[in-house]
C-alpha cells in the first residue's frame, strides 16, 4: 500500500507558479528598480495571492490558516525572499493599519458586558495568577541566566530585578488580534473561547498600565542617583487613556453612520480604520485599544453591533491576509538567530507560568477550573502590543535595546506556536464550529 | 494629518453629500441621471486635491498606489470579460461596420486637430510630446458611455430597434480605442528597446498581450479550483494588484493588459459568470475612487487649459453629430429619418475614457501630461451632463419612448 504524501503537489502548484511568476518579473533585467507605491502594489498583490495558496496548503493539514499567511510573511519578508523588504513593508503601513483597526473592532464587538459581569472574576483572577507568575517566572530566568545575558553580567541584584519586572511584562503581553483571528477562522463558540477572547483584551490594558509603571521602576533601579519618578510613565499613562477616550469618539462616530447613514458600511469602516489608525499614530496612541473600545462601544451600548460584525466579516478575509502576512514578514529571524537558546528558554517559561497561572486561578475561582489545564495553550500568540512595549523600553531605559532583540526572537516563536496552540485547543474542547476534528 | 482630513472626507462627505443631492434630486431627470453617473466624487476629489485643500498630495495618491491600480485592473478586467466571443457572435455585423467608421474617423481627425491645435497652444513643446497628448485626446473622444444610455432607456422608458443599437454599440464603443491606447501606451513606454519607434512599440504591445494572455491563464486556473465566494473575491483582487504591479515592472499599461487578462477568463474560465457578477458587485466602489483620485490628480490653469477643454468638448460634440450619426444612417438605413439625432446618443462618455486618462497619468511624465488628464477628466464630466440631454433628445427622435413614462418624464420640470 502507498501512503499518501501529506501534502498533495496540486496543492503546491499555485505556490511554486507564483514564485516562479514573481522571480521573472523581479529579477528581469528590464524591470524598473527603487522602492515606490506602485513596487509596493506589485508585492501587497503577490502576497495576497501567495499567503492565501500557502494558507490552503497549511489547511489541508489541519493547521490554521492565520499560520500559512504568517509563514508566508516570514518566506517573503526581508530575511528569507525579500520580496517584502523592509522598505516594502513600510509603505504597506498603510494598509496593515488599516487590518489591524477592523481586526481590534472584532475583537470589541466580540466582549459582551452580559458576559463580562458574569464572568469578571473568572477573568480577573486569570489574568491575576497569569500576570503574577509571567513576573516570577521571568525572576528566576534572569537570576538563573544572568551571566549568559550580556546587560545582566556583573549588574547585581537590582539589575536582575529590573530584567525581570521587564521580562515579566513583555512575558504576560498576547496578542489580541491573532485570538481573534483564530477564533473567526474556526467559528468558535463557548465559554473557553470567551474566556480567552476576555482575558486577551483586558490584558492588553493591565499590560500597558504595568508597562507604564514598570519604566520608572526600572531607571530607579539602573540609574544610578535616579529616584522613582511618574514623569516616565506620563507617556504610557496618556497613551492607555488617550486611546481609551479616542475609541470612544470613533465608536460614537461608527455608531451615528450605521445610524443615520448606512450605506457602503465596509468601505465607510474600512476608511475610518484608516483614518482612525493615522490619528492613533499622530497622537501616540495605541490603535489596537482604541479600535477594541470602539468595537466593544457599539456591541454593548448601541443596537448595531449585529450589523458591525456582518460588515467587518465582509472585508474579513483580506484584512487578515495582508495583516498576518506583514506581521509574518515583521517577524526578526536575525533576532532569533543572535538569541534563539534564550528564546526558547523564555518561551518554555512562560507558558509554564501560563499553564500555573491557570491551576492557581482555577483554585481562587471555581468557574474557571474547567478550563484550568488547557487555558495556557490559547494564551501563547504573542505580537505588535508586545513589540511595541519592547520599542518604549528601547527609547527610555538603558539597555532596551539589547531587551528588544530578546522580545523580538521570543515573539517570533511565540507567533508560530501560538496560532497553532490556539486551533488545536479550540477544536480539541469542541468549540470550533464546523471544523474537523484534530 | 492631510491623510486623516483627506480620508475624512473621502468617506463622510462623499456618502452622505451623495445621499443628500440625490434625494434633491429626485423628480429632475437630468440631474438624477448626472448624480447617477457620481459627478460629485469627482468635484470631491478636486476639493480634496492641490488647488483647495490640498489633502491629496502625491505623498498620499503614493501609498495609495495598491488601490489606484485595483480600480484600473478592475475596470480593464470588466470589460474584458464583456468580450465573450459567444456573445460577441451575436451581435449584428451592422454594429462592427459603424463602430468601425465610427470611432477610426473621430479618432483620426481628433489626432490631426489635437496635434495641430497643441502645436499652436504649446509651441515650446516637443513633437513627441504633442503626438502622445494628441493620441491620448484622440483616443478617449472616440469612446462613448453606456451608462446614459442604459439608465435612460430604464427610466423614460425607450425601448425598440435604435435603443438596443445604442446600448450595443455604446457597450463595444471603447473596444478599438483601448487596443489602440494598448499599442500607444507601448509605443511611448518601449520598455527594454533603446530605440523608441513604431516597430519597438510593436514588439512591446506584442510583449503586452503576451503578459495579459499569460495572466489571463494564470488567472482562470486559480479560480478554476474550488473556493468560497470571499475566497474568489481574494484571488481576483490579488491578482488585479499582481498584474498592476507587472505593468509598473515592464511599464504597460495596466488598464490594457487586465483587459486581455478579462478577454482570457471571460472566454475560457468555468466560473466567468460568478466572477463577472462579483467584478460588477464593486463596479460602483471603484468607479467612486477613480472620479476621487482623477479629481485630485488634476491640474488646470490658465487660457491654454479653457481653450483646449473648449476645442476637446466642441471638437467631440460636432463629431458625434455629424460622423455618428452618418455612421450609423450609412449602416442601419431605417435610422436615416433620425438624421443628426442618431449620433447623439453617443454623446456621454464615462469610466473607460477615465480609466485610460488616468493610466496615462499614472505611467507618463511630461509638461502636458496634467494638463491632458485634466481636460480629459473635465470633459467626461461635461460630456456626461449633456449626454443626458442628447441622449434624451435622440430617443424622442426614435419615436420608441412610450408614452405612459415619457409624459410622467415631461411633466417633471412643469412642476418647479
Amino acid at each position: 500500500m502507498t501512503r499518501q504524501p501529506l501534502i498533495s503537489p496540486g496543492r503546491l502548484l499555485p505556490i511554486a507558479v507564483l514564485l516562479a511568476l514573481a522571480a521573472v518579473v523581479v529579477l528581469s533585467p528590464i524591470a524598473g528598480r527603487g522602492v515606490t507605491g506602485e513596487e509596493a502594489t506589485f508585492c501587497l498583490g503577490f502576497i495576497l495571492i501567495f499567503a492565501f495558496f500557502a494558507a490552503r496548503v497549511l489547511k489541508s493539514i489541519k493547521l490554521p490558516e492565520i499560520s500559512g499567511y504568517i509563514l508566508a510573511g516570514v518566506l517573503c519578508g526581508p530575511f528569507v525572499m525579500n520580496i517584502l523588504s523592509l522598505e516594502v513593508v513600510r509603505r504597506l503601513q498603510i494598509f496593515d493599519d488599516v487590518a489591524l483597526a477592523v481586526i481590534a473592532l472584532i475583537a470589541g464587538g466580540e466582549i459582551r458586558m452580559s458576559f463580562l459581569k458574569k464572568g469578571k472574576a473568572s477573568i480577573l483572577s486569570v489574568i491575576g495568577g497569569h500576570v503574577l507568575l509571567s513576573f516570577v517566572g521571568a525572576l528566576l530566568v534572569a537570576f538563573f541566566a544572568r551571566d549568559h545575558i550580556a546587560f545582566l553580567a556583573g549588574g547585581g541584584p537590582r539589575a536582575v530585578i529590573a530584567a525581570a519586572l521587564l521580562l515579566g511584562v513583555v512575558t504576560a503581553a498576547r496578542s489580541p488580534a491573532t485570538t481573534i483571528g483564530v477564533v473567526t477562522e474556526t467559528r468558535s463558540r463557548g465559554p473557553y473561547t470567551d474566556l480567552i477572547i476576555g482575558v486577551t483584551v483586558i490584558l492588553d490594558v493591565v499590560v500597558l498600565v504595568l508597562a507604564a509603571l514598570i519604566v520608572p521602576t526600572v531607571r530607579a533601579l539602573t540609574i544610578p542617583g535616579e529616584g522613582f519618578s511618574l514623569l516616565f510613565a506620563k507617556d504610557l499613562l496618556i497613551e492607555v487613556f488617550g486611546s481609551i477616550a479616542a475609541g470612544v469618539f470613533f465608536g460614537s462616530v461608527l455608531a451615528a453612520y450605521i445610524r443615520w447613514v448606512g450605506e457602503q458600511l465596509p468601505i465607510f469602516l474600512l476608511g475610518v480604520g484608516f483614518v482612525g489608525s493615522i490619528v492613533c499614530r499622530h497622537y501616540h496612541l495605541e490603535p489596537l485599544l482604541a479600535f477594541m473600545i470602539a468595537g466593544f462601544i457599539i456591541q454593548n451600548f448601541t443596537v448595531m453591533g449585529d450589523r458591525l460584525i456582518k460588515a467587518l466579516e465582509r472585508s474579513a478575509m483580506p484584512v487578515y491576509v495582508i495583516f498576518f502576512a506583514i506581521s509574518g514578514a515583521s517577524i526578526n529571524l536575525d533576532a532569533l538567530r543572535l538569541m534563539w537558546l534564550l528564546a526558547i528558554i523564555l518561551v518554555v517559561m512562560r507558558a509554564a507560568a501560563f499553564h500555573a497561572g491557570s491551576l492557581l486561578a482555577g483554585r481562587v475561582v471555581r468557574a474557571v477550573r474547567p478550563h484550568s489545564k488547557s487555558l495556557w495553550l490559547g494564551l501563547l500568540s504573542q505580537a505588535g502590543v508586545t513589540i511595541g512595549i519592547a520599542t518604549v523600553f528601547e527609547r527610555r531605559l538603558p539597555w532596551g535595546a539589547e531587551l528588544k532583540t530578546i522580545v523580538l526572537a521570543v515573539v517570533a516563536l511565540n507567533q508560530l506556536i501560538g496560532p497553532i496552540a490556539l486551533k488545536f485547543i479550540l477544536v480539541r474542547r469542541g468549540e470550533a464550529g464546523g471544523m474537523d476534528r484534530l | 494629518m492631510k491623510t486623516i482630513l483627506a480620508l475624512v472626507l473621502f468617506l463622510v462627505v462623499g456618502f452622505v453629500a451623495s445621499r443628500g443631492f440625490l434625494s434633491r434630486a429626485k423628480s429632475k431627470l437630468p440631474v438624477k441621471v448626472l448624480f447617477l453617473t457620481g459627478v460629485e466624487y469627482f468635484f470631491l476629489g478636486i476639493l480634496l486635491g492641490p488647488r483647495f485643500f490640498n489633502l491629496l498630495t502625491a505623498e498620499v495618491l503614493e501609498d495609495l498606489s495598491p488601490v489606484v491600480y485595483l480600480a484600473l485592473g478592475w475596470a480593464g478586467l470588466l470589460f474584458g470579460m464583456q468580450l465573450n466571443w459567444r456573445q460577441i457572435r451575436r451581435v449584428s455585423t451592422g454594429i462592427f461596420e459603424f463602430l468601425m467608421l465610427d470611432v477610426l474617423i473621430i479618432g483620426a481627425v481628433c489626432a490631426l486637430l489635437f496635434t495641430f491645435r497643441l502645436h499652436v497652444l504649446f509651441p515650446e513643446l516637443s513633437r513627441a510630446e504633442i503626438a502622445t497628448s494628441a493620441a491620448v485626446l484622440a483616443i478617449t473622444a472616440a469612446i462613448s458611455s453606456p451608462t446614459i444610455v442604459t439608465v435612460l432607456s430604464h427610466l423614460m422608458p425607450s425601448r425598440g430597434r435604435f435603443t438596443s443599437t445604442v446600448k450595443v454599440a455604446t457597450s463595444l464603443s471603447a473596444v478599438i480605442p483601448l487596443f489602440a491606447f494598448g499599442l500607444f501606451y507601448t509605443i511611448a513606454h518601449p520598455g527594454f528597446f533603446v530605440s523608441e519607434g513604431f516597430v519597438s512599440g510593436f514588439l512591446w504591445w506584442l510583449f503586452a498581450n503576451g503578459v495579459g494572455v499569460l495572466m489571463g491563464v494564470v488567472f482562470v486556473w486559480l479560480t478554476m479550483q474550488r473556493m468560497t465566494r470571499d475566497e474568489r473575491l481574494l484571488v481576483i483582487m490579488g491578482t488585479v494588484i499582481f498584474v498592476g504591479g507587472i505593468c509598473y515592472y515592464f511599464r504597460l499599461s495596466a488598464l490594457y493588459t487586465a483587459m486581455i487578462m478579462g478577454i482570457v477568463a471571460g472566454n475560457f474560465s468555468r466560473r466567468r459568470v460568478r466572477m463577472f457578477e462579483q467584478l460588477l458587485s464593486m463596479e460602483k466602489t471603484i468607479y467612486i475612487v477613480f472620479l476621487i483620485v482623477i479629481g485630485g490628480m488634476v491640474s488646470f490653469s490658465g487660457a491654454r487649459f479653457v481653450l483646449l477643454l473648449v476645442l476637446y468638448v466642441a471638437a467631440r460634440l460636432v463629431l458625434k453629430v455629424t460622423v455618428s450619426s452618418w455612421a450609423i444612417s450609412t449602416t442601419f438605413h431605417e435610422f436615416k429619418p433620425m438624421k443628426a439625432y442618431s449620433g447623439l446618443a453617443l454623446s456621454a462618455q464615462g469610466a473607460i475614457a477615465l480609466a485610460v486618462a488616468l493610466d496615462y497619468g499614472l505611467g507618463t511624465t511630461g509638461q502636458l501630461v496634467e494638463t491632458v488628464v485634466a481636460v480629459i477628466a473635465f470633459a467626461v464630466v461635461i460630456n456626461e451632463f449633456i449626454g443626458v440631454l442628447l441622449t434624451r433628445r435622440s430617443f424622442r427622435a426614435s419615436g420608441e419612448v412610450t408614452q405612459r413614462r415619457a409624459s410622467a418624464d415631461t411633466r417633471n420640470p412643469s412642476r418647479k
